[in-house]
């Protein structure tokens, strides 16, 4: 959303920020470029098998980066039926449509924490920080952990 | 418990807490986000004593929460625990544009005498010797709200600059609260309002990286009183405060 005030930071000389002016008003407010996103990658509670979204608690900036991407891929704790969309529709928080992909990943957000259905696991994230602070020790973690390269 | 008065002259945690829920206002709109353990705490003792009506905004979204257990993290679900309605980040900067949010928390690494945040770089925006973690929306923020109360759990001279070397945050900064002492914006400039019981003009003098006029007459701030404290052990009893310092 356009903002004024932001003008005053050290940052509007960066180039970061763009201004614009208010056709009714005149006030100058500041604008930021779009994010190029090709891809927003969501962990949510529930999903059906068309993309149909249902997140627990609070969602944080999900909704926008779900609009804000050209494509979304939605991770689920758990697949549930079309049905229980269909029976509280208000409750959908991402239509279907919106969706490119769908996978089931329960405990996907590990380690992590997934609103109030899972804490996020210290002890993992101190050894993750740890073994990060140089690039042999964050090779080998990733070696470790997920298998990779 | 043991007499409140001995406890809250050592504890810098205790005495930063209680400074800042003083200064907050019945029914004001009152919002912090990431990484603020002491606002959190300062704002839920607010409103244990003086503060019943004060409307409680937060990075967790839920509005007006009753916490059961203060989480360290203040993006942490477990905070919006007891709230009746959510209220996302997005809804209150739009809240803060329509003029309708009263004080916000904001921090940086450094904090100069004019009161403005680094949150961006130590030394040269384009060449810096640190990267900091960026604004996360302050810059936004702080020229929106009708006050922005700043804390900072240091207070040393490389924390409180003459100038700082970039200016992240500038806007509507009422308040710097340290483990040492209270600044008031005064004129544009920075001024001690009161002094820890357990500090003293020299040690706020030595250890602030811009001048500052403090003597013997300088207010004292009153310490943690009996009724204080035992609101802030049942609002804070693991004391979640402490993981700042």
């Amino acid at each position: 959303m356009p903002l004024p005030g932001v003008l005053e930071s050290d940052l509007a000389a960066r180039g970061h920020i763009g201004r614009v002016r208010d056709p009714f008003t005149g006030q100058e407010y500041a604008a930021v470029r779009a994010l190029p996103l090709d891809w927003a990658i969501l962990h949510v509670h529930e999903a059906d098998a068309d993309g149909n979204v249902r997140i627990h608690g609070a969602r944080y900036e999900d909704l926008l980066l779900a609009r804000a991407a050209a494509r979304v891929l939605v991770t689920a704790e758990r697949l549930v039926d079309r049905d229980s969309f269909r029976a509280a529709p208000d409750r959908t928080d991402l239509p279907g449509f919106l969706v490119a992909a769908v996978v089931e990943v329960p405990q996907g957000a590990r380690p992590c924490s997934c609103g109030t259905t899972y804490d996020y696991d210290r002890d993992y994230l101190l050894a993750y920080l740890k073994a990060a602070a140089d690039d042999e020790g964050f090779r080998e973690f990733v070696r470790r952990h997920v298998g990779a390269g | 418990m043991e007499n409140g008065g001995v406890r809250g002259l050592t504890d810098p945690a205790t005495m930063m807490v209680v400074a800042i829920a003083r200064a907050l206002r019945d029914r004001e709109v009152v919002f912090h986000g990431l990484a603020s353990p002491v606002p959190m705490v300062a704002v839920l003792l607010a409103r244990k004593l003086h503060a019943p009506n004060l409307v409680y905004l937060n990075i967790a979204a839920g509005v007006d929460p009753h916490p059961v257990e203060l989480p360290e993290s203040t993006v942490d679900p477990r905070l919006s625990h007891g709230a009746a309605a959510l209220f996302s980040l997005a809804d209150v900067f739009d809240l803060a544009a329509r003029g309708r949010v009263d004080t916000a928390f904001l921090s940086g690494v450094q904090v100069d005498r004019r009161g403005r945040l680094n949150m961006s770089v130590i030394g040269d925006y384009d060449r810096p010797k640190v990267r900091l973690p960026g604004g996360a929306g302050g810059a936004f923020l702080a020229p929106l709200v009708r006050r922005v109360l700043v804390w900072r759990t240091r207070h040393d001279p490389r924390t409180l600059v003459e100038e700082v070397d970039f200016a992240t945050i500038r806007g509507r900064v009422e308040r710097v609260f340290t483990p040492l002492c209270t600044f008031v914006m005064d004129r544009g400039a920075l001024r001690v309002e009161s002094i820890h019981p357990y500090s003293s003009p020299a040690e706020v003098r030595e250890r602030t990286g811009f001048a500052v006029e403090v003597d013997a007459g300088t207010p004292v701030t009153p310490p943690p009183t009996a009724e204080e404290l035992a609101a802030l052990e049942e609002v804070d009893p693991r004391r979640v405060r402490d993981v700042e310092f």
